[in-house]
């Protein structure tokens, strides 16, 4: 079970010694959207599906993942990663998390520093001169990234 | 009946049950429209709340993400280009000292653009010791979990090197992977208190090492499940002692290049599970001793010499790459023999690799007589003296479900046997055919036939599996020199063979 959160839940229920003959069980999930949950159990499937069918092969295993992460990737929208990021947190799915982790990252990777404020939607609220003394302090962080 | 509540909803009947799981008031931000529920797997909606979902706010959505995940995100990047994000916003100044991950890669971090011009206009001329040091200061005492020092260009400076290690011992490190050249004539002396260090999970050497001072007990890293050494001859001898000292080792890799010749060793692990060498050797005489009788996954390669493998009950698989210098050894026909008497050896296993280079030396051997591998369900064979070795290895694999072929294009090949020998082999030689039928008869499920080049003798040999394998699920072959129309032809060609199975799919890419 990958999302640990629904697991703990179940181990939880098994202890209080509910009967699990119920056919409905629903499980809260208030933090964690729709749209982003679609996606997780899609990826969560996917995983599970890839790993049995090349029990023995871990290479093809690794490669058919990249694959479909990459065309994953393709489809997401970068604001859609937040609402990700958040819900992989709060089901406790760790390689969701890093994997949507681990795309922002690429995403941001040495893009010029306004490439990267927009992408994060932020604004810079330096008081005068001090972004200045920063860029001349780690200039050597600077080598490599895109010009503005 | 159900009941929607702030941002989740509830079974009404199992509410005491529930308690524990009492809502969290949702963000007032962002109001869901529809919320889910896992029902058993299935998402199941309930009813849609009134008020209808806002549009949220571009503006700093990303950065709304607690500091925890924006630092989860940081260490996917090295550390110089997560110190480039503290200028993005107050907020972000700092959020960089809190990765627990440091990355520190010379060659990265030094290669400037060269032009004096653009030198002068920078105020600090920092090299890769002041960097590094600089980033320690902003830091301060916050806990590092993974450590990397990749210091393999340049004046490598042991003292400073020493300074950053014990920092990181003193942080409670988990991860440590340090890189020096392993042409310096300079070794690193590790610290005694790394070799104490309680919280160190894994721990990558490359270069020249060397201890100090003795450890004080006999035990050696209390927690280290995961070593990977790679050594050149100005190590020293004591750290291929490491493996036996640590109490839980579970992943060890050994990679030595040169030493000296008749080296003995021994590994004695009773919880390694993984085991990767790479014995190259300088082509010199050794002879190693393994016992690590909880062994699942052993990978050789480079030179073959004397290894002895004590109580491999719980080997599963093997990867085997031959990797000599043909000019310095004088016995190439008993190599080969050497390396069918190591994969011998090997005979409970469940899955073998064997790489190109293998495949040529077993091919080539003047006398070779492998035993049955009864529980072999998984074979690989790559190279072109693949089709060679494939019908003497059939003939020892009667329990054989997956076999994958590829036939690798090489530039040198030494192998005078030609392309149609063996595949006769396979089909009419009468003691092998017999032992070939019933292996393929009853259990070979799958086969992957990579570098397909629709020649006469594979096109033979594949109807030939076809034919024979009663319980063939999928037949997967994939080319890369054909170009659409080729493969079109032999798809049609493969289509029109007599199959024994009738739920046999065949894949082409």
């Amino acid at each position: 079970m990958k999302f640990c959160a629904v697991k703990q839940y179940f181990d939880d229920e098994n202890n209080n010694n509910i009967t699990s003959g119920a056919s409905t069980t629903m499980i809260p999930l208030p933090n964690v959207e729709s749209h982003p949950l679609a996606i997780l159990i899609t990826y969560c499937k996917k995983h599970l599906k890839i790993k049995a069918n090349n029990a023995d092969n871990k290479k093809e295993t690794e490669k058919e993942m990249e694959q479909y992460e990459q065309e994953l990737l393709k489809k997401v929208m970068p604001q859609e990663l937040t609402e990700l990021i958040l819900a992989a947190n709060y089901l406790n799915f760790k390689e969701a998390l890093d994997f949507f982790c681990r795309a922002v990252a690429s995403a941001i990777q040495n893009k010029s520093i306004e490439f990267v404020r927009k992408f994060f939607g932020l604004e810079s609220d330096f008081e005068l001169g001090e972004e200045e003394k920063l860029r001349e302090e780690f200039a050597w962080s600077f080598e490599g990234v895109d010009e503005d | 009946m159900y009941f929607p509540t702030s941002g989740g909803f509830l079974e009404k009947k199992r509410l005491s049950h529930f308690r524990r799981f009492q809502l969290i008031e949702s963000e007032p931000t962002t109001p869901p429209s529809k919320a889910y529920c896992l029902n058993k797997g299935r998402m199941v909606c309930s009813a849609e709340s009134t008020s209808k979902r806002q549009k949220p706010e571009e503006a700093d959505r990303i950065s709304n993400l607690p500091k925890s995940l924006l630092c989860r995100i940081l260490s996917f990047l090295t550390t110089k280009e997560a110190v480039v994000t503290s200028i993005l916003s107050s907020r972000w100044k700092t959020l960089w000292t809190l990765v627990p991950k440091l990355d520190f890669d010379y060659y990265e971090l030094t290669t400037t653009s060269s032009s004096a011009e653009v030198q002068s206009h920078k105020r600090y001329n920092f090299n890769f010791a002041h960097i590094v040091s600089r980033v320690w200061a902003l830091r301060g005492a916050s806990h590092v979990q993974k450590f990397r020092l990749h210091w393999d260009h340049g004046v490598y400076d042991p003292v400073h090197m020493d300074t950053w290690v014990r920092a990181t011992i003193a942080r409670g490190v988990e991860d440590i992977d340090l890189h020096i050249d392993p042409n310096s004539n300079r070794s690193f002396y590790l610290p005694c208190s790394l070799f104490n260090c309680k919280t160190l999970i894994a721990l990558k050497l490359s270069g020249n090492f060397e201890y100090d001072t003795p450890p004080s007990s006999s035990i050696v890293f209390p927690s280290l499940k995961i070593l990977h050494l790679e050594f050149n001859f100005n190590s020293c001898d004591y750290l291929f002692t490491l493996p036996t000292l640590c109490p839980v080792l579970q992943d060890l890799s050994v990679k030595v290049h040169c030493w000296y010749a008749d080296w003995h060793c021994k590994f004695i692990s009773p919880t390694l599970k993984r085991l990767h060498l790479y014995m190259k050797f300088d082509e010199l005489p050794y002879k190693l001793e393994i016992k690590a009788p909880a062994l699942e996954y052993l990978n050789f390669g480079g030179h073959l010499d004397s290894i002895l493998l004590e109580d491999l009950s719980n080997l599963v698989e093997v990867v085997i790459d031959i990797d000599v210098d043909l000019t310095k050894i004088d016995y190439y026909e008993h190599y080969g023999s050497r390396a069918w008497d190591f994969i011998g050896e090997l005979c409970d296993i469940k899955s073998l690799h064997l790489s190109a280079n293998t495949t040529e030396f077993l091919c080539n051997a003047s006398e070779f007589d492998p035993p049955v591998f009864h529980n072999l369900s998984f074979l690989k064979v790559k190279g072109p003296c693949m089709l060679h070795v494939l019908p003497h290895l059939l003939q020892v694999t009667p329990n054989l479900a997956v076999l994958v072929v590829e036939k690798e294009e090489r530039n040198f090949f030494s192998c005078e046997k030609g392309e149609s020998f063996t595949c006769d082999m396979i089909l009419y030689e009468e003691p092998l055919q017999q032992v070939v039928r019933k292996c393929l008869s009853s259990c070979l499920t799958t086969l992957h036939y990579e570098g397909f080049e629709g020649l006469k003798n594979e096109l033979k040999l594949v109807k030939h599996f076809l034919k024979r394998a009663k319980v063939l699920k999928t037949m997967k072959i994939s080319s890369y020199n054909l170009n659409s129309e080729e493969k079109l032809c032999v798809l049609k060609e493969l289509l029109l063979f007599p199959r024994h199975s009738r739920s046999c799919q065949i894949v082409f890419s």
